[in-house]
């Protein structure tokens, strides 16, 4: 056979038969885009069946929207179908990416979401026909519409597989939709090298369609930093750190001079008002002991307690006990943190350990005289447990006489069961009680509790440098409203986790 | 040309696109291939079964000794127990296995430990004295206040959430089914717990509880005992119960318990199981449980620390001779060094299970004519998998408790033993599976004995696919223990016209009977009063005290 003069024949077009391939390609990629668009609405707008049926509905009207405006494309089929493949690779590509970005930013997200789908399903329309007229003189009419609707559809069915199995919970959205950008941008590649005329036109789409797959693969390895950005837009604040530890994800946000800590995306502090938060913490206790040779600090990781704690010059050690080494590593060495702490955990007299508080406890043989807890609010069963009884009569066997404790306890106004119900446990394990409160704007109302042997602790001298605290400001901390007041409550013990399930109740009600 | 090209193209669109269909298939379909290691845990039943096939030597050795104890489950360790408090040293105790326990023993991973059976004890009644004395000897009960109630030691009391139940797709707090049971069903479930609650403060003509722990202490009065004479199932049917929930409940429980269906369990053994206790304690309520990470093996351990210099563990008795001088000698297999030894006893202590009993050889007529009586028993197993905790999603609902049932399923659910822990953070857990092998009898325990490893796990998988998607692929290691004579089942008539009563009887005032067999229900409350009583009637018998 002759085959240079069949080529010839062709349209200037080398494989006429593998271009039915990328109807295949074609079909896998148009579904993935209106997949990825519903998955996406789905996340961030909820109701997944009107999310979806919509989004579809769209999808494929303006797919016979884009089959109708065929028709007005007479010349050129090639270069068109080429053109035509590098725009999807880019509108369908970065879709998701842009979805996500702009879902906390605009009010019209929904405008947004319809009108690329919308622009998706029409570009995708056009696709199919285009194809068909160009390979219309190589095949059969009814070969030809038989073969391209088979690949379309396996190509759909592929789809609609690998995408939730493989893609959304492997690859990631924002990462799926652009792999398969590039997949149409190898397409339009792929005909441009097989076509056999070559003119400036076809070198340009050439170059253009290298920026497009360059660009796209890009993007696609730096998914990581298009989805924390799109993150920071959601803290409203710049987020400025943010790190998943093998126990909790660790978020720090700063907008002006106000840095905030987020764990598991619950505010520890905000920088403006965290002094009037641990000088409460921190002053009642230390102004009333005997003997400030060693403090214990429990939770903390911030080193925001010690800080307070070595205004004291008498104070010769600080045990810090906090769960997780990159909280406490962030707060050793970030140049945001350690202005903040007063570069407190370069102190060489604090020892950090980085150990699950009640174990620590439960293996210390010697007694301290005083305790600092500040660890997180009681919100699930397994930080319940360092509120329980039996923490707090080991607490109370380890803690000297004459000794102290301070434990920041939820706020008495929103959660006064809570607040009240770490009292009871309290003096359920022996301790004798100074319950006191103080707001903190970014709070509110926040609630303490000192716990003691023996006589009442009397309040001392305070260092200089105290921005808030004072022993009169003391005596109306003291003091609880009507609102306030103690209540009759359950002792959390172990086997009836009352804290939690009181703190479960009363801020269920406000979030 | 034309042709080859077209077909070279099918050909290559067709390997393109079914490569990441069968890939799809495999995930969706295909069994997960993927190799979990893990031990085949639990009882030596190829050691059990040696009674059948072996020649046994004539015996090395043979030691004098006052009491033989043969068994070291917990009315074993109990009857040692009891015999050493009485300072009474003259004594071994004889266990087939490498470790004490019974079916209160335990395996250990990386994680931690975990139970391979008995895995809590309920709060005690006030009132079961001997029990409570252990208790507080043991510290678990840390002193007893001004109303006479126990408080226990909080962190063996099972931590808070304790018991959740999947059902319509949801966890719900506690077993009793709740959550999406219709409006009857839930009056018909009230109404079975009221009737309960009746039962567990009636009192019968004998001023005795009717239903009671130990089991022998209910009141005689033919109006509860008959009871025994129907089944669970028509019992709930002549009170016109016919909920399913609630069907399902109670059958749940006499499987938790017994190991015996609805049909088969005696209506007497079934409402035991929510009237026979009446625990009271100061600090928990009385429905609550006391548990370990290893379950009950924390007690067998306890209970093993005053005795241990009596234990010989890994020895098979296989016959017990009575001699011309009316004493016995115990023929037994010592496989730590693969000899066989014999002792010279005045006293012996049967603490094993019946189906061990029975095919020691004996020349004594009272012992051989026990042999034929009918003990049944159920079939377990258990499978423990660690898992890789940052991998677990769960469903909504109730977070994740020590006691997970899933409704409408064959296995019992599943304990994480690492909600017992102190620790804020798990990197893993063990979750240890319970599934009750649907069939009983030889015919089943050959069919469990076959099983692979891998096919326990492969069930226990599929199991927990309910309520985990992608469960298999958690799991770091997995160990499996196969009880082919689990527990005993109180079966229809079994509790008070079986043998049991009979069973128990001493013989010659120098054979003594203390297995939970006797009892009707494997219960720890049971292996121990049996092991301390016949303790005491030994010691008192040979004017010990």
């Amino acid at each position: 056979m002759d085959s240079s003069r069949e080529e010839t024949q062709q349209q200037g077009f080398a494989k006429p038969a593998l271009l039915l391939l990328s109807v295949f390609v074609i079909a896998t990629c148009g579904l993935i885009y209106e997949l990825v668009a519903g998955t996406l609405a789905s996340y961030v707008l909820g109701d997944s069946v009107t999310q979806f049926s919509t989004i579809i509905g769209t999808y494929l009207f303006a797919m016979g929207v884009g089959s109708y405006l065929s028709r007005y494309i007479n010349t050129h089929l090639f270069v068109r179908f080429i053109q035509i493949e590098l725009m999807i690779a880019l509108v369908g590509g970065f879709s998701s990416a842009l979805l996500f970005v702009l879902f906390e930013q605009v009010a019209y997200f929904r405008l947004i979401l319809y009108a690329l789908v919308f622009l998706t399903g029409l570009l995708v329309g056009l696709e199919i026909p285009l194809l068909m007229r160009m390979l219309k003189d190589r095949f059969s009419f009814s070969d030809l519409v038989s073969e391209i609707f088979t690949f379309d559809y396996i190509g759909a069915l592929l789809a609609s597989l690998i995408f939730p199995l493989f893609f959304v919970p492997h690859i990631g959205l924002i990462r799926t939709s652009l792999f398969f950008g590039l997949l149409n941008a190898g397409v339009a590649l792929w005909v441009c090298y097989t076509l056999t005329e070559k003119n400036h036109k076809i070198q340009w789409l050439k170059t253009i369609g290298f920026i497009v797959i360059a660009v796209l693969v890009l993007a696609f390895a730096f998914a990581n930093k298009i989805q924390n950005f799109a993150e920071e837009l959601s803290y409203h604040d710049k987020v400025i750190y943010s790190k998943s530890s093998p126990y909790q994800r660790i978020v720090l946000t700063k907008h002006k001079n106000d840095v905030r800590l987020f764990l598991n995306n619950n505010l520890q502090f905000s920088s403006v008002d965290e002094y009037r938060y641990h000088e409460s913490l921190v002053h009642p206790l230390m102004s009333s002991l005997n003997n400030r040779d060693t403090i214990v600090i429990l939770g903390g990781g911030d080193g925001l307690a010690a800080r307070e704690v070595f205004k004291y010059k008498d104070v010769k050690k600080v045990y810090l006990v906090d769960l997780d080494p990159e909280v406490t590593q962030l707060f050793k060495s970030h140049p945001l943190l350690t202005p903040l702490n007063k570069n407190v955990f370069n102190n060489p007299n604090i020892e950090v350990l980085n150990q699950d508080a009640f174990i620590w406890l439960l293996d210390q043989k010697k007694t301290f005289n005083a305790f600092i807890i500040d660890f997180p609010d009681p919100s699930n069963f397994s930080v319940g447990k360092l509120y329980s009884l039996t923490f707090y009569r080991k607490l109370f066997q380890m803690l000297s006489d004459g000794g102290v404790v301070v434990i920041q306890s939820t706020s008495p106004l929103v959660a006064p069961k809570s607040y009240w119900c770490v009292e009871a446990t309290l003096i359920k394990a022996g301790f004798q009680t100074l319950p006191y409160h103080t707001f903190v704007p970014a709070f509110g109302d926040w609630g303490y509790i000192m716990a003691y042997k023996g006589a009442l602790p009397k309040l001392g001298v305070l260092p200089d440098s105290l921005q808030y605290y004072s022993s009169d400001a003391f005596a109306a901390m003291c003091h609880f409203t009507k609102d306030m007041q103690r209540r009759k409550v359950e002792v959390n013990q172990l086997n009836n986790q009352a804290l939690v399930r009181y703190f479960e109740e009363e801020w269920g009600k406000i979030n | 040309m034309q042709n080859s090209r077209r077909r070279f193209f099918y050909v290559t669109t067709a390997l393109v696109a079914t490569a990441p269909l069968y890939w799809t298939w495999k995930k969706l379909f295909a069994e997960d291939k993927r190799l979990i290691p893990g031990r085949m845990l639990g009882a030596a039943y190829q050691r059990g079964h040696n009674i059948f096939k072996m020649m046994f030597s004539k015996p090395s050795s043979s030691q004098q000794i006052g009491t033989v104890i043969i068994g070291g489950g917990i009315s074993g360790l109990c009857a040692a127990r009891q015999l050493k408090k009485k300072g009474y040293d003259d004594f071994l105790l004889l266990e087939l296995e490498d470790h004490a326990g019974g079916n209160s023993r335990f395996g250990e991973n990386k994680t931690g430990k975990f139970p391979l059976g008995a895995h809590y004890l309920p709060i005690p009644s006030p009132e079961f004295k001997e029990l409570i004395a252990l208790l507080q000897e043991i510290e678990l009960i840390t002193h007893i206040d001004e109303k006479g109630l126990p408080h226990y030691e909080e962190r063996h009391l099972c931590h808070d959430p304790d018991e959740r139940l999947f059902i319509n797709g949801h966890w719900q707090e506690g077993l009793i089914p709740h959550f999406g049971v219709p409006k009857d069903e839930q009056v018909q479930i009230r109404k079975f717990i009221t009737l309960m609650d009746t039962y567990k403060n009636a009192k019968g003509s004998d001023g005795k509880y009717a239903f009671d722990l130990p089991v022998d202490r209910s009141s005689a009065d033919q109006v509860f005992r008959s009871l025994d004479k129907i089944s669970m199932q028509q019992f709930l049917e002549n009170n016109h119960l016919h909920s399913p929930y609630l069907h399902w409940y109670v059958s749940y429980c006499c499987k938790d318990d017994f190991g015996s269906t609805l049909e088969e369990t005696s209506a007497w053994a079934g409402i035991h199981y929510f009237a026979g206790r009446r625990g009271a304690a100061g600090n928990a309520n009385h429905e609550q449980v006391i548990t370990w990470p290893e379950g009950n093996g924390w007690l067998a351990e306890k209970l093993l620390e005053t005795s241990k210099e009596h234990l010989r563990s890994s020895c098979m008795v296989f016959e017990v001779h009575q001699n011309a001088d009316e004493k016995y000698e115990i023929d037994y297999m010592d496989y730590s060094d693969g000899s066989v030894k014999r002792i010279i006893a005045q006293n012996v202590i049967f603490s094993c299970p019946q189906f061990v009993q029975r095919h020691i050889k004996t020349n004594i007529k009272e012992l051989k004519e026990r042999t034929d009586a009918e003990f049944s028993y159920s079939t377990w197993v258990i499978v423990n998998a660690e898992l890789d905790a940052s991998k677990v999603a769960e469903r909504n609902g109730t977070p994740l408790s020590w006691d997970n049932v899933i409704y409408g399923t064959q296995s019992l659910g599943y304990i994480n033993s690492s909600n017992q822990k102190l620790e804020r953070h798990k990197d893993r857990y063990n979750f240890t599976w319970y599934y009750l092998f649907p069939e009983s009898g030889k015919e089943a325990r050959k069919k469990v004995i076959k099983k692979t490893r891998e096919e326990w796990v492969a069930l226990m998988c599929t199991d927990m696919e309910k309520v985990y998607s992608g469960f298999s692929d958690w799991v770091l290691s997995s160990d499996v223990c196969v009880w082919g004579h689990a527990m005993i089942k109180p079966s229809v008539g079994f509790m008070w016209d079986g043998p049991r009563a009979k069973a128990a009887q001493s013989i010659n005032g120098s054979l003594y009977f203390a297995h939970t067999d006797l009892s009707g229900m494997s219960l720890f409350e049971e292996g121990f009063i049996r092991g301390t009583e016949v303790a005491n009637e030994l010691l008192k018998t040979t004017h010990h005290v």
